[in-house]
């Protein structure tokens, strides 16, 4: 029988993780306290330690969660969280998007930084 | 000097059947062992030739010529001695009367007034395992033919023989022979041509062995520059002297180590790609054993141009070692231009220095980041997979300068993961966990430290710096990761002040 290979799962690409982390720092800029973000990233970081994925998961949508219907990036988050997770369905493409979170929610500080500087 | 003429075995050759030349040289001989065999004089030749100095030899005497000469100008000196004085004029008189005859025999041939057999005699004893049967080389050929041969040689008179009219394997042992390869649209390979652009061809090619430095084996470095030919190969020369008395540098070491200094010294504008290592192992007969040629690849070459990464990378480090002493060592470059992987050797030596088994003058700081990078680049570039690429025709122009670029962010970020922790030990100790993931190829566990330390931290401006590097370098790239996450370890490793890594991040980013 001839051999048929599927490339079902391709390598997630540098410019969609890039768009993940501004996203992600658009997003979650609107949640919470610079302080609770500090502990979400510590919650976060433990449950990557441990790979517990669906922890990392329910910590991000609830998260999410607490924004406004109104508030576009709820939705534009959410969307674009799952289009990754169709695409790039393995062990390896989930820590590389997980951790792209996590650093993009560490970046906010750089934000408001600004804004008080300036 | 005497012994093909007393020799008691064997047919004497043609021309020692000449009766005068063999009555003059019996003369000679006779004198000589009846001076030096006199116990009376054995005082004023050991005054002449030093206490140390044989006189004879198998019951016959051990002088030379050239003694006869040293006899000669000091036969003044011993006037008083009336008996030794006229001895030793009889014997510069014999010797006189010799030369005068051979001169006259030597006239005679340069009028050609001789015979095939003893044209054959007076050939020029030039003999060579390899050109056996090449033109004056060949046993069976007289003077004239000998002296024509190496005139048309010397003039490239193309036309004179079949040898001279192409270059093949009888010339050089490099080459193919024209039989072997009879497919081959351009053999015969006619030197017609040739010979116009570069008159004196064939002395050169047929020297060529003459160049090669003998060490077990022997080698040769080429370059299109005749100067930096010879300095480099009067270099290695030297330093495999050196590297004898020494034995701990391997050849190839030493041979680069040539290469690098005299384009270092000579400053040349050279192009590192047309550098070649000859080495061969043995000439065996009409043939030479195990040849290498060894060049420099153009990629690397890009990189060796830069005089700033080639100082970085011209460096030894210790890779072993116990009690503060090395035990071995290897040198970046070395490996570098092998074309052999980096990282594992900076990794081992920043554990040797972490456990603190070498002393601190032996870390090499600032050549690690370098090194590390340039194996970085070199992993992408052989990722791509495309040996002539775009680049490839380029020559890597840009290479060193996006390496450089790329080497002032990571002195920066050295600098910072630096600046996180205010305690030495505390740095080593995060320094080693770091190490730990990077050796077990663990990039997650290693993200995950590294932004959990960031997390506690209040210096935020600073840790955004160091996240962007870890998206950028580390989290999103699969190739080289480990390279940039090195990066981290060494700033934390070193034991140098704050002043030094500033000063690095601050030069290198071109401010």
């Amino acid at each position: 029988m001839e051999k048929v290979e599927f490339e079902i799962f391709r390598p997630i690409k540098k410019a969609e993780l890039r768009e993940l982390q501004d996203l992600t720092m658009k997003t979650f800029s609107k949640i919470g306290t610079e302080r609770s973000r500090q502990r979400l990233v510590y919650d976060l970081l433990n449950a990557l330690k441990t790979n517990n994925r669906k922890r990392f998961l329910w910590l991000i949508l609830k998260n999410v969660n607490t924004l406004k219907p109104e508030d576009k990036e709820k939705s534009e988050f959410t969307k674009f969280l799952n289009d990754l997770y169709i695409e790039h369905e393995t062990p390896e493409n989930f820590e590389k998007v997980a951790y792209t979170i996590v650093m993009g929610i560490m970046s906010i500080d750089k934000d408001e930084r600004g804004e008080e500087n300036g | 000097m005497s012994q093909s003429v007393t020799r008691k075995k064997g047919k004497p050759k043609p021309h020692y059947m000449d009766s005068v030349y063999r009555n003059l040289i019996r003369m000679r001989e006779q004198l000589i062992n009846a001076l030096v065999v006199d116990k009376r004089f054995k005082d004023k030749l050991q005054k002449i030739f030093g206490k140390r100095r044989k006189l004879e030899k198998n019951e016959s005497h051990n002088l030379s010529i050239k003694d006869i000469k040293i006899l000669e100008e000091r036969l003044d000196n011993f006037s008083d001695d009336i008996e030794f004085y006229n001895i030793v004029r009889k014997i510069i008189e014999a010797q006189k009367e010799l030369e005068e005859y051979l001169n006259k025999v030597w006239d005679n041939v340069k009028s050609k007034n001789i015979n095939k057999e003893n044209s054959v005699f007076c050939r020029i004893p030039v003999d060579s395992s390899f050109y056996k049967n090449y033109l004056f080389f060949n046993n069976s050929k007289g003077i004239f033919e000998q002296l024509e041969d190496l005139k048309n040689l010397i003039d490239g008179n193309t036309a004179y023989s079949e040898y001279l009219s192409k270059i093949d394997k009888t010339i050089s042992k490099f080459l193919p022979s024209d039989k072997e390869f009879p497919n081959i649209s351009y053999t015969e390979f006619q030197t017609e041509q040739l010979v116009k652009i570069l008159p004196y061809l064939f002395v050169y090619l047929i020297n060529f062995l003459n160049a090669f430095i003998s060490i077990r084996k022997y080698i040769f470095f080429y370059s299109n520059d005749l100067n930096l030919t010879y300095r480099v190969n009067r270099k290695i020369k030297i330093y495999l002297d050196k590297a004898e008395r020494n034995k701990v540098q391997t050849i190839l070491r030493v041979t680069w180590k040539a290469i690098i200094d005299t384009l270092v010294e000579t400053e040349t504008e050279w192009s590192l790609e047309d550098l070649y290592l000859i080495k061969y192992e043995q000439v065996s007969e009409q043939d030479i054993i195990g040849v290498e040629y060894i060049g420099i690849q153009k990629l690397q070459a890009s990189v060796l141009k830069d005089d700033t990464l080639r100082d970085a990378l011209n460096r030894y480090i210790p890779i072993k070692a116990s009690d503060k002493k090395i035990e071995k060592q290897v040198w970046i470059l070395e490996e570098f231009i092998k074309n052999k992987p980096l990282l594992p050797n900076l990794i081992s030596h920043v554990r040797i220095y972490l456990a603190d088994r070498i002393r601190r003058n032996d870390y090499a700081g600032k050549s690690l980041i370098y090194a590390s990078i340039v194996d970085a680049r070199m992993r992408d570039l052989k990722k791509d997979n495309k040996v002539f690429g775009e680049e490839f025709f380029e020559r890597y122009v840009e290479l060193p300068e996006r390496i450089k670029e790329e080497a002032s962010w990571s002195f920066s970020m050295a600098k910072a993961v630096r600046n996180l922790f205010e305690d030495q030990n505390k740095r080593r100790s995060y320094a080693n966990l770091l190490l730990t993931t990077i050796r077990r190829n663990n990039k997650y566990r290693f993200v995950n430290i590294l932004l959990k330390t960031l997390s506690e931290k209040k210096e935020r401006v600073n840790n955004i710096n160091i996240i962007g590097f870890i998206f950028s370098k580390i989290l999103s790239n699969d190739t080289s990761w480990k390279n940039y996450a090195f990066v981290f370890v060494v700033g934390l490793a070193s034991d140098r002040g704050e002043k030094k890594w500033r000063k690095l991040s601050l030069r290198y980013s071109g401010l």
